[in-house]
């Protein structure tokens, strides 16, 4: 038993019980009896002659008195604990956040330190008589210790994890369901978790434990770059176009100085005026051929009457892959929208033929077919295929179903690299057909809860079907048709890499075997397997020549990619704290033998 | 009833002090003392030289052989008893208490010298010496010094050498003096029993003991309390403390006893716990003679 967990009434009792012992064993002390003498000195001189030679045989009382209070106190630091309190038993998941907001600075200083003292307290009365499983939230939560109760290693894995926090959000879902997979059959348990989400935040893990969350820092102004992306510029050859988004989180009007660099070269810099709680965009562009890397940053941030607390969120990184070729064959019986869309980039050689001639091209020469109300002869596939405006047919590539008047579009609230630069639930549809998907087929857009817009992708065949056409919709009349006829042909033409500007921090980085990849921070990593899985720094990441940017404006919370495996218990290691535990019982009974030899007084 | 109960007086009638001539008095007594001419009792013949009284010149003595030949004779003085008694805080320990015993002893000190009309002088000393007893002479000022002991406060600490100066700064007389105490004390007795001697005194050292100063009987935990200076020493009683403690105190009482032997004195003990017929024997060892 420890007293660390005993509660706070038991502990008063206790120390009560001791209190009246020790008062009691001092009232009823052996008092020495006083004795008139005709002369002490005489005395005092006998018992300097008398004085033992060894110390087993000595009589001053002081001597046992003192061993028995240093082995006493020695039992009761090993045995009963010497931190007093509400302790707790059983098993305890201690969940860190590691957020990006966990990198402000508070009042107090940085809201990580505060983060270490809570955590530490907690780890504390945890393992007073229990143990801990300390898990990291963080965009990709993971297990920092396994099932322990010695507080150096979890310190030293506590310090590790808040050394540098995530640049994105926590996943707390998925911290939560690794805790739970922690206190599967541990029999009393408990989650408590130390992040800076408000006070009054309840939480519970599956199983319905409850989660004690403590709460560290305070809501705090910070100017943000809440948006940044970049791509090219379909009709403009070598163009490519820069938004950044910036938000004032503060309760007071602050300026910044938005400041946009493709390398070494400055694109724009822009004194903002930002009034409280809202957001600027901004849009630029840019020249290059070739491959872009992109840094926005705010500087010079000045908050009215406060500070930017946060400045994690004042940079963000977007690269521009260099411009390529696409070639695509356009089937059509004639449709000016989709020609002279499909005409307006450089980039992108198209060849238009007739349905009828479908059957004498072969499909191999392109990137990408474009069939415009086409029904493909039987059998005929392709790797890359956009089907603008499905019509019925037993060849058909989707399957098309009933008509659709004027139906009511919805975003289906998937992300695609197809829709990433447009919104397509602001697209007015006036005659469509619902189209009916395929097992693995993903819906972007449904109408009156049809699906209206399906992609598919399978090894070797990637389509994007539409169900409706030209005149079904002002789909062409928007400036988003152009975006969303390209970014399809790239997807299809499986030019994936200039889809977007930027990768969500957590995002495993696919390098390739054999790369060589430096982080942000200029650390190389070479992956034996090419696959780097913690990639939680936001910045320009390197694979080989290649720029890879990482930004947070976006970022989502990740599943949680380990599960927990319990650790076999420690054997073998006779700890310190037992060995002295030993010693001054050694020290005890030997005191008593000697007691009870008659040698000691 | 006095200090002296009866048992003691018929002891002490049978006794009379023996006194070394050398510290006879001044005034003719019933002692015989170290000046001779002027006396009866015939000692010795020696030469004439000028100067000696005539008068004591053996005629016959220059007949028979033409030479001037005197007579000396020893001349009987006083003896002076002085008794010295410590009253300091150690000897109210004992039960009966150490100074009531010394009171008896320097009573019938006092009683010895009363019954052959020498002058007798009890000076109580703790710290140096306080007023002497009045002047009493033949047996009836017995009760004039047992109401001057009774009256003496036994208090304080001891301190013999300063108390020796003053008696010998006080007192010119040379005779007895008999130092009644329990000498209990880590000083230098001995030092001060050789000055009462150099001064012509003859010296007879009395050591009023008990059985707690000798071989206590204490036991367990003790916290001991000087009886004179209030001084507290906390001790454990063992069987090899005590012994220890009897070691260290006969050696010091041998020291004494050595000094005052060395200086031409006497030593005795006695206990407190005596009764008076034996207290008074054992205290007149060497002293008395029937």
């Amino acid at each position: 038993m420890t007293f660390a967990a005993l509660p706070a009434v038991a502990m008063a009792v206790l120390a009560s019980a001791v209190v009246a012992t020790l008062a009691g064993l001092y009232l009823l002390r052996p008092t020495p009896r006083p004795q008139v003498v005709s002369n002490v000195e005489f005395w005092r001189r006998a018992a300097q002659r008398a004085r033992p030679l060894v110390l087993a045989a000595q009589r001053i009382p002081i001597l046992p008195l003192f061993v028995s209070m240093v082995v006493s106190l020695g039992l009761v630091m090993v045995l009963g604990d010497p931190r007093p309190g509400d302790g707790r038993k059983g098993l305890s998941v201690v969940v860190v956040g590691a957020g990006r907001t966990l990198a402000a600075r508070d009042p107090s200083g940085p809201r990580t330190r505060t983060a270490l003292a809570v955590a530490l307290e907690e780890l504390r009365r945890d393992t007073a008589e229990g143990e801990v499983v300390l898990l990291r939230a963080g965009l990709r939560p993971r297990v920092l210790s396994t099932r322990t109760a010695r507080m150096t290693e979890l310190e030293r894995a506590l310090r590790a994890a808040l050394a540098r926090p995530d640049d994105g959000p926590d996943d707390l879902e998925g911290a939560l369901g690794l805790a739970a997979s922690v206190l599967q059959g541990a029999g009393e348990g408990r989650v408590v978790m130390v992040t800076d989400l408000p006070p009054e935040t309840v939480l519970h893990a599956s199983g319905g434990r409850p989660v004690t969350v403590r709460s560290v820092g305070e809501a705090r102004d910070t100017v943000a770059l809440t948006a940044f992306g970049a791509r090219r510029e379909p009709g403009a050859l070598g163009e490519y176009l820069v938004r950044a988004e910036v938000t004032a989180f503060t309760r007071s009007p602050a300026t910044a100085r938005l400041v946009v660099r493709d390398r070494d070269v400055v694109l724009s810099d822009e004194r903002l005026a930002l009034g409280p709680g809202e957001a600027r965009s901004v849009a630029l562009t840019g020249f290059s051929s070739e491959r872009a890397e992109l840094r926005a940053t705010l500087e010079d941030v000045r908050v009215q009457g406060s500070e930017d607390a946060l400045a994690r969120d004042d940079s963000a990184f977007g690269t521009v892959e260099p411009m390529a070729s696409l070639r695509v064959l356009l089937v059509t019986d004639g449709d000016r929208y989709l020609s002279q869309v499909l005409a307006l980039n450089p980039m992108v050689r198209v060849r238009t033929i007739s349905p009828a001639s479908l059957g004498a091209v072969h499909g191999s020469d392109f990137d990408a077919i474009v069939l415009d109300r086409t029904i493909p002869p039987p059998g005929w596939r392709h790797a890359g295929v956009l089907v603008y405006g499905a019509v019925p047919g037993r060849s058909a590539l989707v399957t098309v179903g009933h008509r659709l008047r004027r139906p009511r579009v919805t975003g289906a609230g998937v992300r695609h690299r197809v829709v990433a630069n447009v919104r397509l639930e602001q697209v007015r549809v006036e005659d469509a057909r619902a189209l009916v998907p395929d097992a693995g087929d993903l819906v972007l857009l449904r109408g009156d809860r049809q699906p209206l817009v399906v992609t598919r992708d399978r090894p070797g065949e990637r389509v994007v079907a539409l169900g409706f056409g030209s005149e079904g919709a002002d789909l062409v009349r928007r400036v988003a048709f152009p975006v969303f006829i390209h970014d399809a042909l790239r997807w299809l033409g499986r030019q994936d890499a200039v889809w977007r500007s930027a990768r969500r921090p957590g995002e495993v980085l696919v390098a390739g075997a054999g790369a060589v990849v430096r982080e942000p921070s200029g650390r190389v990593l070479s992956p034996p397997d090419g696959v780097v899985e913690d990639t939680s720094q936001a910045g320009l990441w390197r694979v080989g020549t290649r720029a890879v940017a990482f930004h947070a404006d976006d970022a989502a919370a990740l599943p949680a990619p380990t599960s927990y495996r319990a650790a076999p218990p420690r054997r073998g290691t006779l700890s310190l704290t037992a060995l002295f535990a030993a010693v001054a019982l050694a020290a005890l009974l030997l005191e008593w033998t000697l007691l009870h030899r008659g040698r000691l007084q | 009833m006095g200090l002296l109960d009866a048992a003691a007086l018929r002891v002490l009638e049978g006794l009379h002090l023996r006194l070394r001539p050398r510290t006879a008095g001044v005034l003719q007594g019933e002692h015989r003392s170290e000046a001779v001419a002027s006396g009866v009792e015939f000692v010795d013949h020696r030469p004439y030289v000028p100067g000696d009284d005539v008068r004591h010149l053996d005629w016959r003595a220059w007949g028979r052989t033409r030479q001037l030949i005197l007579r000396t004779f020893q001349e009987e003085r006083e003896l002076r008893v002085y008794v010295l008694i410590d009253r300091s805080g150690s000897m109210t320990r004992s039960e009966p208490p150490k100074a009531l015993c010394a009171q008896r002893l320097a009573a019938a000190f006092g009683f010895l010298a009363l019954k052959h009309a020498d002058p007798v002088t009890l000076v109580p000393f703790a710290q140096g010496c306080d007023g002497p007893s009045p002047p009493a002479r033949g047996r009836p000022g017995l009760p004039v010094l047992e109401a001057f002991l009774g009256g003496v406060q036994v208090q304080g600490e001891t301190d013999f050498d300063a108390t020796v100066r003053a008696f010998l700064g006080r007192y010119a007389g040379r005779g007895l003096v008999v130092v009644l105490s329990d000498y209990m004390a880590p000083v230098a007795w001995g030092e001060g029993l050789r000055r009462l001697s150099r001064a012509g005194h003859q010296v007879h050292a009395v050591r009023v003991g008990c059985r707690e100063d000798s071989s206590p009987a204490f036991q367990g935990e003790l916290e001991l309390s000087d009886a004179e200076t209030g001084e507290k020493v906390r001790v454990t009683a063992s069987r090899s403390l005590l012994a220890a403690y009897a070691q260290e105190v006969r050696a010091h009482l041998d020291g004494c006893r050595e000094a005052c032997v060395r200086a031409g004195g006497s030593w005795c003990e006695v206990s407190a716990e005596w009764d008076s017929p034996r207290l008074v024997r054992a205290a007149l060892t060497g002293l008395a003679e029937a």
